[in-house]
């Protein structure tokens, strides 16, 4: 009985051992490629947010300043365009200016400074701002088309993003 | 000793086990947290950017309700801007993953001007935009953003149309306006009236003799005709007579002014004497003459002299078409001043100078034959056709009795050209006909429609056999026979006398005759159509959209009322430009209040015309009326 446990014990013992490694190499497998998705998954959700935010704030910025607007200096009727002047019924903010710099949509107001709407992170590209006001001026309407991208110059996919966006505004006080 | 190393490596081969375990569960569960909030991150980014797409939806329809409030059509649509401006197109569109529909509803109010749901009614200028965007984060996950907005349709005018003023403004055909209710415009009404001959004689005599050269007869009359007369003829008695002056003279003050307008001579011959003028003498229809006859030359002396012919009693109407003329009379001049003797008919006629016209009164005998005793199989009636259309709620027959007949007296309405009777009943019970003329009514069943351009009979009847000496009678009215004085009868010869022998299976008729005494009461109603064009509008810009035709009317059973428009680019156009329905042509009415009014390029001038139609038993009325333009 107790020779038979002695040889059985050293054969469980080298078993073990090899079953052990095995078992913690592949746990370590797992756990390396998990933190890694952990890790790339978070930069892709920065790089979605950074997009969708930068987004949304020029719509609100561009519906903002269109709804206040009196009239529209450029593009004119039916044409299109990278720029848009708006005539505003304010004149500290008269006239208001959206236009493309480079991949920066930039903002003016009035004498103010002109200020990126968007970050650093994102570039705007397929910028058009469409004059879509009916003919005989009863309708006044700015319809705003444009795609967001991450700035990726190593085109690392966790950092690759891109969006199109779209609205228009009918201007009200007029 | 021996045993615990093996216990305890078995042990730690289990812990291991379990460990991992764990492991595995607490990776796997962190795995999907992290990528659920990732997904979760991307959906929150494209609900971003549908709100502002479903935004979007919204600010077209704003830009389609700044340009015409009609713009914001009924029902689910996509939307495009390849022309430059927003239009409704297809029902859905897409940007990427993104479809888009906008749904423009009608909303209904109840009586408080409160938005409901269900009842109420349609208020034209709200409506429901609903933009909605739909898409699939992931297969079989759809997700969607909605948003609502109620549009209300504040900047457009109006031009509404509402009291009688407006109305009397413009072109009324067949219609009238009338103030019950603040103006209204309403098919014009019929009078219920009456349609047969009433024209009577109870018995034919002699105005006064001429028995001396100062007295004079005349015979007063209205014109029917603008015409010129050629000649006059009066039917004489007692015409043993010297010669006299028959003429035209003008009223005055209701007595003949002695100016002749016209005049000859003639000597006296029986019967109808037809004196010809030498030149004809214009007349104009509305206006009072008279026809005087005196003493012109000859021995005039108690037993020669002349006597017009008159009946009584005086009918006060034109016996061609019944229409009344309260100046029929006959005036007698004493020497000294005009009388009015009392309810005389004057019998004349009147040639005119193209030869083939005529009015007067022709009707100068009261027939009684055995012809038209009423008894047995001897039926009595007249044939005629009506103009236009009608419809009889009652027939009124003056009639006699001679001897005492039994039974009843019937009456009946046969139609010949369709071969059907159409009613029959009792007149009156023999015991309430009396001996002198009197009407008796029968209320028919129903309305009866008399047909324009169908003949019928209407005849009279006994119920039982009677006899020779027991029987009834009607007035039978002769003229002369000849065409001119057929022609001035009772609706000239297309009524006519007619009597059967045996029971109505064969008829005579004699165009030379017509029952006198006998009408349809006619039933009150309106006419069967009509229409009312408005006076022309002017909106004040050549950029002005028409939106929609509402109105208020009352649209009783079996009557119709609809609406056209046209506009033009000057007043003066309208005349020329075409009445057209919501579909833009001239082939549709507007018959719902809201409906759209189609674009037109030329809109600055707008007028409306207004289409009543009815069975004639009631009439639709158009209270109000209002164009939305802007």
């Amino acid at each position: 009985m107790n020779k038979e446990f002695i040889k059985r014990q050293d054969g469980m013992t080298l078993i073990e051992l090899s079953i052990y490694i095995a078992l913690v190499a592949a746990v370590l497998v797992m756990a390396t490629s998990f933190a890694w998705n952990i890790i790339n998954s978070r930069t892709k959700a920065f790089a979605v947010q950074e997009v969708e935010q930068n987004g949304r704030y020029i719509i609100e910025k561009f519906s903002q300043a269109v709804r206040q607007a009196n009239d529209i200096t450029a593009p004119v009727v039916s044409a299109s365009g990278t720029d848009l002047t708006l005539v505003m019924k304010s004149a500290p903010v008269n006239p208001t200016i959206l236009s493309l710099s480079g991949t920066r949509l930039m903002f003016q107001q009035g004498a103010g400074a002109s200020v990126a709407l968007n970050s650093t992170a994102v570039d705007v590209t397929s910028l058009n701002f469409s004059n879509i006001s009916s003919a005989n001026g009863k309708s006044k309407q700015m319809r705003l088309q444009f795609t967001l991208e991450t700035v990726n110059p190593g085109s690392r996919n966790e950092w690759e993003y891109k969006n199109n966006f779209e609205t228009s505004v009918e201007l009200l006080d007029r | 000793m021996s045993n615990k190393p093996d216990n305890q490596s078995g042990q730690s081969l289990m812990e291991l086990l379990v460990a991992m375990g764990i492991f595995v569960l607490i990776v796997a569960s962190t795995m999907f947290l992290t990528l659920d909030a990732h997904l979760a991150n991307q959906e929150g980014g494209q609900r971003t950017r549908a709100a502002a797409f479903a935004q979007e939806g919204i600010e077209a329809s704003k830009s389609l309700a700044s340009r015409g409030w009609k713009y914001l059509t009924v029902g689910m649509h996509g939307l495009s801007a390849v022309t430059n401006v927003w239009q409704y197109n297809g029902s859905t569109d897409s940007l990427g993953i993104f479809s888009r529909s906008v749904t423009v509803t009608s909303v209904n109010r109840d009586v408080s001007g409160n938005i409901v749901t269900s009842g109420g009614t349609p208020d034209p200028d709200t409506k429901l935009v609903t933009s909605r965007v739909t898409w699939s984060p992931r297969p079989n996950r759809p997700s969607e953003v909605v948003v609502n907005s109620y549009f209300a349709n504040w900047k457009s005018r109006r031009w509404s149309q509402t009291l009688q003023s407006d109305f009397d403004a413009g072109t009324k055909n067949q219609v009238v306006s009338t103030n019950v209710s603040g103006g209204e415009l309403e098919l014009d009404a019929m009078g219920g009236g009456q349609l047969g001959n009433q024209f009577k004689i109870n018995s034919v005599t002699g105005a006064q003799n001429l028995s001396s050269a100062t007295l004079r007869t005349s015979f007063r009359f209205t014109a029917q005709n603008s015409k010129s007369v050629s000649a006059i003829r009066v039917y004489l008695i007692n015409s043993t007579g010297p010669t006299y002056r028959y003429g035209l003279q003008k009223d005055s003050g209701g007595n003949p002014d002695g100016v002749w307008l016209g005049s000859a001579t003639k000597t006296s011959v029986a019967g109808w004497q037809s004196v010809t003028l030498p030149s004809a003498v214009p007349i104009t229809a509305g206006t009072t003459y008279h026809i005087v006859v005196q003493y012109a030359s000859g021995t005039i002396r108690n037993n020669r002299y002349i006597s017009l012919s008159v009946s009584t009693p005086g009918n006060e109407l034109v016996p061609l078409t019944n229409s009344p003329d309260l100046q029929s009379n006959v005036l007698n001049f004493n020497g000294t001043s005009w009388s009015l003797p009392t309810d005389q008919q004057p019998i004349y006629m009147l040639d005119f100078n193209d030869g083939t016209t005529y009015e007067g009164n022709p009707y100068n005998r009261l027939t009684e034959n055995n012809a038209e005793r009423i008894y047995s199989t001897n039926y009595v009636g007249e044939q005629f056709t009506v103009a236009s259309d009608v419809s009889a709620t009652d027939i009124t027959f003056e009639a006699k009795k001679i001897g005492s007949p039994t039974g009843n007296l019937m009456v009946a309405l046969y139609n010949v050209s369709g071969l059907a009777l159409v009613e029959q009943g009792v007149l009156a019970p023999a015991a309430l006909v009396g001996t002198t003329y009197t009407a008796f009514t029968y209320h028919f069943s129903s309305s009866r429609s008399l047909i324009a351009g169908t003949t019928y009979r209407i005849y009279l009847y006994s119920s039982v056999a009677n006899s020779t000496t027991r029987y009834f009678r009607i007035r039978r009215l002769d003229v002369f026979n000849n065409a001119a004085y057929i022609g001035q009868s009772y609706n000239g010869s297309t009524s006519l006398l007619t009597w059967s022998a045996n029971s109505g299976s064969s008829w005579s008729t004699a165009s030379v005759a017509d029952i006198g005494g006998y009408y349809f009461t006619l039933q009150s109603g309106y006419q069967t159509s009509g229409d009312f064009i408005s006076s022309a509008f002017d909106t004040g810009s050549a950029s002005t959209v028409d939106n929609y035709l509402t109105w208020t009317s009352t649209i009783p059973v079996g009557t119709i009322l609809q609406y056209q428009v046209r506009t033009a680019a000057t007043e003066a156009g309208l005349a020329s430009s075409t009445w057209v329905g919501p579909d833009g042509t001239g082939a549709t009415y507007f018959m719902t209040a809201g409906e759209i009014i189609a674009d037109n390029a030329n809109t600055r001038w707008i007028q409306y015309r207004a289409y009543f139609t009815s069975t004639g038993a009631a009439t639709p009325t158009l209270s109000d009326i209002t164009v939305n333009y802007e």
